[in-house]
């Protein structure tokens, strides 16, 4: 017995000072993005002045597809978590010679569960309609690039993950006197374990989480 | 190269007589909790040497890896090495047919996160497993035993805690 013990004894000894713990169960457990239940609410600030409330309202169907409805001012936005990613219901459109045309509407991967650090994404959706004879083409694509598990900026949350979106979306008339139209945004969106997003960073705007309060289940 | 060259004295020393069994043993893992909402039921495997220090009472030392896929199709991937010192206690070591023991271990689990092309830091946490077994003969100095474990990774905020159906095979033999 006393043999036994030397060995675990000596073996642990080896061992131990090459070990390093971290959360890595609590982040897999917990929800980064989390779109519900009803009545989940984010306070965010908006540096410069002013605020923003986003907070869910109800489950729907949009797309075919039962879904959070969130609101954030006056407008909706409509979620999906589950089967390991998070998908939204974008709506795209453009106005037109006065006429507002519907290009695409469809579920779009934000992200897919669980974020690691160096993890990539890539998304990208390009359609085309027609209006008035002319052709109205849309590309988007946006690649993500997730580091951490890090302290937020500000230093009051832990453990959240940093997505750095770099989005490009060029929209073309295809007609006489229309050039594409090239527009990137380059952000970086902290997410917090269940919590979701604390704070969005791009060149020309600073949101931060000032309170959240979790719905009721 | 120190630390190698300690480990192998020690374990030359602890050779040099006496009863072993080397067991090979594999496992279902189902993760219990949250940790595993995003990962497929896993599969392990483990090699230990026990000591016998009486028919009965038996101890030793092993290694166990295991992986946990996506349960979305997607690209996620969770790995376990888990080094451990083990402690087994059957009531019926001669039987041919039925012999009951239990089983429980405590070591080291170092865990892995793969997704999406990344990598997250490796955690190095304490673990344990507790479990019970149904041991039958294959044939001296075969044996092979079933039976299930709850197994425990003590990790900071969120333990990771699972619990597995195993099936094992072992081979006694004499130093």
């Amino acid at each position: 017995m006393k043999r036994f013990l030397t060995i675990v004894t000596a073996l642990l000894l080896i061992i131990l000072p090459a070990c390093e713990s971290n959360p890595l169960y609590f982040r897999l457990s917990s929800d980064y993005f989390p779109v519900s239940p009803a009545g989940a609410t984010w306070e965010y600030s908006i540096e410069g002045g002013g605020s923003r409330i986003v907070t869910v309202v109800d489950q729907t169907i949009m797309g075919e597809r039962p879904c959070w409805r969130l609101q954030s001012g006056a407008d909706y936005n409509y979620w999906i978590n589950e089967d390991g990613k998070l998908e939204k219901f974008e709506d795209h459109s453009v106005l037109f010679n006065g006429f507002e045309v519907p290009i695409y509407q469809a579920w779009i991967t934000m992200f897919e569960w669980p974020l690691a650090n160096g993890m990539t994404l890539r998304d990208s959706v390009s359609t085309q309609a027609v209006s008035q004879g002319v052709t109205l083409s849309h590309t988007w694509i946006r690649d993500q690039i997730v580091s951490g598990p890090e302290v937020s900026p500000g230093g009051e949350w832990s453990q959240c993950y940093r997505i750095h979106q770099n989005e490009m979306t060029i929209n073309w008339i295809q007609t006489a006197g229309f050039a594409p139209e090239t527009t990137v945004s380059v952000r970086n969106i902290w997410l917090a374990p269940d919590v979701g997003i604390v704070r969005i960073q791009s060149s020309d705007s600073l949101i931060t989480l000032t309170s959240f309060t979790g719905g009721e289940e | 190269m120190y630390k190698a060259t300690i480990l192998m004295l020690i374990v030359s020393a602890t050779l040099m007589a006496g009863t072993m069994n080397f067991v090979f043993e594999g496992a279902g893992v189902t993760p219990i909790g949250g940790w595993g909402e995003n990962l497929s039921s896993g599969l392990s495997g483990g090699l230990y040497g026990n000591w016998f220090f009486s028919r009965k009472l038996r101890a030793g030392l092993g290694v166990e890896g295991a992986v946990f896929g996506d349960a979305n199709q997607g690209s996620a991937s969770f790995t376990q090495l888990k080094p451990m010192g083990i402690v087994s206690f059957f009531l019926r070591p001669h039987g041919a047919t039925f012999n009951p023991g239990i089983v429980a271990g405590f070591g080291y689990c170092m865990s892995r996160l793969a997704s999406g092309g990344g990598v997250d830091t490796e955690s190095w946490d304490p673990v344990w497993r507790a479990g019970i077994r149904w041991n039958f003969s294959l044939g001296s100095p075969w044996r092979a035993g079933l039976g299930f474990d709850l197994e425990g990774v003590m990790a900071s905020e969120k333990s990771g805690d699972a619990f597995k159906l195993t099936f094992g095979i072992s081979r006694e033999v004499q130093l």
